[in-house]
């Protein structure tokens, strides 16, 4: 465990915060805003430091990894061990690996890259989606407004977006090297959950996850915070786009009578932020919603809809929230303050802290983990880089009652078993996205503000256990389209006992329990054939108690 | 054949398991797929919850239209009054009319079969989605720390001897909140296609491959994938062929879950209580009255209720439906054509026994100073006044001391849901 604890202490001197809603993406911000143990400031160019000198910088006491810590570090931080994953890491160490993976711009990814390019046509801006995903019907038709709805219900082909936006994450989670920030990403979509079956989301979901959460899924938490809200998903999603100062409004030749939404206030609190145990009253959910009256979308600009902050349907008065006044007058700054505010609140911190902990750790999180998270979040204001750091290296994260102790969430499940067998996704494998929904996790659809849940109380269901053990079936058959498995290559062997203990090392990283490893190994031997004596014993593996353990 | 196994539920080593509910640990309780066979001795009492998530508005679910305040303060999203054209209310008494979508149910409503609480709900006073249904789901809606749901309480505390593994069923991917706890359940998201999906030439050593690996794990996947392997080979027995509703029920295609329910309730599988999820219910803006989007949902919802009403035929007598929903709505629309999250809604009974063709309740009013905070309905009745009377009165329930451990509530006067 101590290899863990001892390598990347965040100490984070002197880090300029960095200017509200003007923060470089990630991969811009300088890397001197960490520094080693020995104050010995970082290098300026991560590309110029010699191996040697890099691995000195982070962990001076860097030792051997075990196979346990190795394992847990591959089952929490990234989406399940490629074959020679495990291997790559014992050699290379915790300190270098996480170096890595926490600046994943700078790792050459051209395999993400390949992989993506079938669904690329998903990331384009919203103004430019209808022109790709036209319905066949209307092909040829004249174009029209990206914003208006009733023109694109009729002229736009959702479902295609829809399914192409799912597997631009599934690809990246299985194909990206950059599994730690792909892992981030997962957690912070969720965090920030919108919904694509509501209004103009679905044409805007895609544009959110690219460029609301990935620029900042390793960044800074106020940075992420503020572009989830100024996004026209959201905005829409939480209906924030609608409230208005009370009393009346012209909009366009009509009059409307205004007033306030508090959905998004409220879950501003609650879930982006302080949590539920924030301490805040129904006084401050509608004093934060009468500060963001005015944060709007623009519907009908060329790019498709964009954020505005409607001066009009503001209001103006002075509002109270948590103690704080905003004095009247106040227009689009006074929103910013806010969420300023929010995004580097103590109790923000601990709410985050104890997600992240949940997620990496274990479901009921140990304090002390949390407390670490917590305590980096407020040193760093909310760098998600050092938070993660100081979770990883906190002493519950390897520790024994931790290890294999979460289950999967259908997505984890799904994807680590792809990766374990070395799988490749290639061309339109769209049927994955729709096992996924079979599996209770469609990406991008999950109605409530809460997102999916992290506990396995609630991924536990004879229904799930089944959905997973077909899914086995069909990956270990090699019956899923757009998606390769080569088993042969993978598990050379067939006597039936070498076969299990290959399976075991490759798909239950080494763990499965003897009741497991017989069980196949007995339907194996009754296995005559050498290709289904492989597809039974893996598919069996992958269905297995065991591999919904992590 | 299914064996007959008796698995014990055990609790996992403290830090090595995970979530296993730690209330759970103590109740261990014998179960088994044999005791399905249970259902012979005679028609079971079942219930059927359906849970709006989202907060439904009741207020127009069951329009107050007598109640000029309702008017004042929802302008363009009020039901009108009954008979005062297209989208108007529809009547039930002299007070309260029935949201048209809801078209499909007055005849019930009319027979006796379908009754409306009011001004019911929690005394919880979140208005979060989230912690609101925890807090209708654990039944102790004051003390967030229950880890079980009520609905599993009292499975737990009439479970004797042997146990169907399908003697409660949520109809999707996931166990609801209602249902945790350590009595089984089972989520089944679709009838048709349930079992492994294999080559014929080796589905059966991978079935019996996956359940000597589950017979052993005590986790909790390695629970849910035994209770998997138990229900595949029970439900593949009792439900062979296509299914056709009886007295020429047709379900709407958002009724598929429904329809389910009715199917599984007939196949003799020993279930006795089915928990159905429906959302869309969270209208926040653009709700419209007697038209539109709220409107939509109900007739989705009504039309599947009266379809599983009628292929139940006369099975009803001894099955009741309840409704319920985390939170009403405020009372005035807000800025957006739609209601925030509020307090007192609606319940619907549907069944045997049900003392329908009433609007049940004490009415608080919607005077401002009748309101709760000042602008949401207030609750008169609290839904574990309802949910007791569905546990007492229809299941005969012995007590509801572990259902409701802390009745802090007092029960609504003269409010008698049963006959």
């Amino acid at each position: 465990m101590g290899a863990i604890r001892d390598v990347l202490v965040p100490v984070l001197i002197g880090a300029a915060l960095v200017g509200f809603g003007c923060a470089p993406a990630v991969g811009k911000e300088p890397r001197a805003a960490l520094i080693s143990k020995e104050g010995a400031k970082a290098p300026p160019s991560h590309a110029a430091v010699p191996a040697a000198a890099k691995a000195s910088i982070t962990t001076p006491k860097a030792r051997k990894l075990s196979e346990a810590e190795a394992r847990q570090v591959l089952h929490r931080l990234t989406f399940g061990a490629r074959p020679g994953e495990a291997e790559a890491l014992a050699h290379s160490g915790l300190a270098a690996w996480l170096d890595e993976q926490r600046y994943p711009e700078q790792m050459d990814d051209t395999r993400g890259q390949l992989a993506l390019e079938p669904f690329q046509d998903a990331l384009a801006a919203p103004g430019e989606l209808l022109g790709k995903f036209t319905k066949a019907s209307m092909m040829g038709e004249a174009g029209g407004e990206p914003g208006n709805e009733k023109n694109l219900n009729k002229m736009m082909d959702f479902g295609r977006l829809l399914s192409f936006a799912q597997m631009s994450a599934i690809v990246r989670q299985t194909e990206s090297r950059r599994q730690l920030f792909e892992v981030m990403v997962d957690f912070w979509s969720n965090h920030f959950n919108v919904y694509a079956r509501k209004g103009l989301v679905k044409l805007l979901a895609a544009d959110y996850v690219e460029r609301a959460i990935r620029p900042h899924a390793l960044g800074k938490f106020q940075d992420l915070l503020l572009a989830t809200a100024q996004h026209p998903a959201m905005l829409v999603y939480l209906d924030n786009a609608e409230s208005t100062a009370p009393g009346k409004m012209k909009v366009g030749k009509k009059v409307k009578r205004g007033g306030i939404t508090e959905n998004y206030a409220r879950e501003l609190l609650e879930l982006h932020t302080l949590g539920v145990d924030g301490g805040y009253t129904q006084e401050d959910v509608i004093g934060v919603a009468r500060i963001l009256t005015g944060w709007s979308v623009e519907r009908s600009g060329t790019d498709g809809p964009i954020f505005k902050f409607k001066e009009r349907a503001h209001d103006r008065g002075e509002k109270l929230v948590l103690g704080e006044v905003y004095p009247a007058g106040g227009g689009l700054d006074e929103g910013l303050l806010l969420l300023r505010r929010l995004a580097t609140d103590p109790r923000t911190g601990k709410h985050l802290a104890k997600k992240l902990c949940a997620r990496l750790v274990a479901d009921i999180p140990p304090d002390s983990c949390v407390h670490s998270g917590a305590d980096a979040f407020l040193k760093s204001q909310g760098d998600i880089r050092h938070m993660l750091g100081a979770i990883v290296q906190s002493g519950d994260f390897s520790a024994e009652p931790f290890q294999l102790n979460k289950m999967k969430s259908p997505l984890e499940f799904m994807v680590s078993a792809i990766r374990v067998l070395d799988g490749k996704i290639e061309g339109d494998a769209r049927r994955l996205a729709k096992m996924l929904e079979q599996l209770g996790e469609p990406l991008l659809l999950q109605a409530v503000p809460t997102g999916y849940p992290e506990a396995a109380k609630q991924w536990a269901s004879a229904g799930g256990a089944l959905g997973r053990m077909n899914f086995a079936i069909q990956l270990a058959s090699g019956t899923i389209a757009g998606v390769s498995v080569d088993l042969e290559r993978l598990f050379p062997r067939v006597d039936p006992e070498a076969l299990v203990a290959d399976v075991n090392r490759v798909v239950l990283s080494g763990s499965g329990r003897p009741e497991t490893l017989s069980a196949i190994l007995e339907k194996a031997r009754e296995s005559e054939n050498p290709r289904e004596r492989r597809q039974v014993a893996v598919a069996l593996a992958l269905g297995s108690p065991d591999f919904q353990r992590q | 054949m299914i064996s007959r196994r008796t698995l014990l539920l055990q609790s996992i080593a403290a830090g090595v398991g995970v979530a296993l509910n730690p209330g759970a640990a103590g109740a261990a309780g014998a179960m088994s797929a044999a005791g399905a066979g249970r259902a012979g001795a005679g028609p079971k009492k079942r219930l059927v919850c359906i849970f709006m998530r989202g907060g439904v508005d009741g207020l127009n679910v069951v329009v107050p239209y007598a109640d000029d305040e309702y008017y004042a303060v929802r302008k363009e999203i009020a039901v009108p009054p009954p008979g005062k054209g297209t989208g108007s209310a529809l009547r039930l008494d002299a007070r309260f009319g029935l949201n048209p979508g809801l078209s499909g149910l007055l005849s019930l409503y009319q027979n006796g079969q379908l009754a409306c609480v009011h001004a019911t709900g929690s005394p919880s006073l979140t208005r979060s989605h989230f912690e609101a249904q925890d807090n209708m789901e654990s039944g102790t809606p004051l003390d967030s720390g229950t880890r079980d749901g009520w609905l599993n309480r009292y499975m737990q505390a009439t479970s004797v001897g042997e146990v169907s593994l399908l003697r409660a069923v949520s109809l999707g991917q996931t166990l609801p909140r209602a249902l945790y706890g350590s009595a089984p359940a089972i989520a089944i998201d679709s009838v048709e296609h349930f079992g492994l999906r294999a080559p014929e030439r080796f589905r059966e050593r991978l079935q019996s491959g996956f359940r000597k690996m589950y017979e052993s794990g005590k986790d909790e996947p390695g629970m849910a994938g035994l209770s998997a392997l138990d229900t595949v080979e029970l439900v593949r027995q009792k439900t062979s062929g296509r299914y056709v509703p009886e007295n020429g029920a047709e379900y709407p295609r958002s009724g598929r879950a429904l329809m389910s329910v009715a199917r599984l309730l007939k196949a003799d599988l020993g279930v006795e209580f089915a928990w159905v999820d429906v959302g869309g219910w969270d209208t926040h803006a653009n709700q419209g009255a007697g038209e539109g989007q709220l409107a939509n949902r109900l007739k989705d919802l009504g039309d599947s209720l009266a379809a599983f009403h009628r292929d139940m035929g006369s099975r009803m007598k001894d099955t009741v439906v309840v409704t319920m929903s985390e939170f009403g709505r405020t009372v005035r629309q807000n800025g957006t054509g739609g209601t925030d999250h509020g307090h007192g809604g609606v319940m619907l009974l549907m069944g045997g026994g049900v003392r329908g063709g009433r609007v049940h309740g004490k009415w608080p009013g919607l005077n401002e100073a009748d309101l709760h905070e000042g602008r949401d309905l207030a609750v008169t009745t609290d839904f574990r006044d309802v949910l007791g009377q569905v546990l007492n009165r229809h299941l005969k329930a012995p007590s509801l001391a572990a259902v409701f451990p802390n009745p802090n509530f007092s029960p609504t006067p003269g409010l008698r849901l049963f006959a």
